[in-house]
């Protein structure tokens, strides 16, 4: 249950509802990544746990575009998000999500790029995961995963 | 020891050839001369690493009791070292081994991917029998348990069944957890090479008067 966001990109990786593993690209504005990954995260429990109603295949794990893409011009001058923003989901069977950010002015990016991302982000996580001197529910602090994440993010 | 020649023989990444001059090295020549056990180069490539598993897995629970002797595991904590050993080898086999399998809907299909998949790929048969009273208890039953197959066929050494049904019980134990399940696994042999893991649900646990009564009592604190 740990989350993953990839927005802007970043990534997080959530456990339980607690983060693994954060990175954001541009950096200062993390804290509102943050903000917005966890307001995301109800909607992934509401995906997985949707039985019956064909919101997402059930035994999938990808989860596709999890909001409409919210706009974030803010009335002032600066705006911090200039660009619409869309996040993507991704839980695994052992519970670990991942959240994806993504800046939609980017190359607009295909339904299969983001899956094979997921799919790398997953492949990784395993690695972690059969690593010895990892506990899981810690932190990632595994360089591999970190440059796998580096050269994902624009 | 085998020669330097050898060596990068067997590290070979393509299949298992036969030992260049025709003889087993010495470990498994010993467990072919006690009899009842299948040679891996007359089987094919596969059951070869099944037979690094069974001795690496005889060896680390003989290690673990050795160490015990020596002092530096209380006595008594020799079963519960094995079983958490067992319990974060399952986490990371059950994340490698779910990667790419469709979601679960539910426990029932979580133990049945316990009893086909992962037991296939950990110790290449499926569980030959799977009971559940639909509340949270599931008895698993292999009839020729792989780890307990060159020690006896009856009741010969069942008082140490217990020492090699730990790291598995703890395999069980951790692959569960790490799809969302707490668990208690407890074993039971009645009569080798049979093995009984059950599973019990985290609300409530029967107290085992069996051989496995240490396994079970070990979890309570």
């Amino acid at each position: 249950m740990g989350w993953i966001l990839v927005a802007s990109a970043a990534v997080i990786l959530f456990l339980q509802n607690y983060p693994l593993y954060i990175r954001s690209v541009p950096t200062e504005n993390e804290l509102k990544f943050h903000y917005m990954v966890h307001t995301s995260l109800d909607v992934v429990d509401e995906k997985i746990s949707a039985m019956g109603k064909a919101l997402v295949d059930q035994r999938e794990l990808y989860l596709g575009l999890l909001y409409p893409t919210e706009d974030y011009k803010s009335p002032r001058a600066k705006s911090v998000f200039p660009n619409q923003l869309c996040r993507y989901g991704y839980v695994t069977n052992s519970k670990v999500k991942f959240v994806m950010v993504v800046d939609s002015s980017n190359t607009a990016l295909r339904d299969n790029e983001i899956r094979s991302m997921f799919r790398k982000l997953h492949n990784s996580y395993t690695d972690v995961m059969c690593n010895p001197f990892y506990n899981p529910g810690d932190r990632i602090q595994s360089r591999a995963f970190d440059g796998m994440v580096t050269s994902m993010m624009i | 020891q085998p020669e330097g020649g050898e060596a990068a023989d067997l590290c070979d990444s393509g299949p298992m050839k036969s030992p260049p001059d025709g003889r087993f090295p010495p470990r498994l020549a010993a467990a072919q001369s006690r009899g009842g056990f299948e040679s891996p180069w007359v089987l094919g490539e596969e059951m070869a690493d099944e037979a690094l598993f069974l001795l690496l897995h005889n060896e680390m629970v003989s290690g673990v009791y050795k160490s015990a002797e020596q002092g530096e595991v209380e006595n008594g904590r020799c079963i519960t070292k094995l079983e958490n050993m067992g319990f974060r080898v399952g986490q990371g086999l059950i994340e490698r081994f779910t990667k790419d399998t469709a979601r679960f809907k539910d426990e029932l299909d979580i133990m049945k991917f316990i009893c086909k998949d992962f037991w296939t790929a950990v110790f290449k048969k499926q569980i030959d029998n799977l009971r559940t009273n639909h509340q949270g208890i599931y008895v698993l039953q292999d009839n020729k348990f792989r780890l307990l197959t060159q020690m006896s066929a009856g009741k010969q050494y069942l008082e140490h069944a217990s020492k090699y049904l730990a790291f598995t019980c703890g395999l069980i134990r951790g692959g569960l957890s790490n799809l969302g399940i707490k668990s208690i696994v407890t074993a039971e042999v009645s009569s080798m090479p049979a093995f009984f893991p059950k599973g019990i649900g985290v609300d409530d646990w029967i107290s085992h008067t069996n051989i496995h009564g240490t396994i079970s009592s070990q979890w309570v604190g």
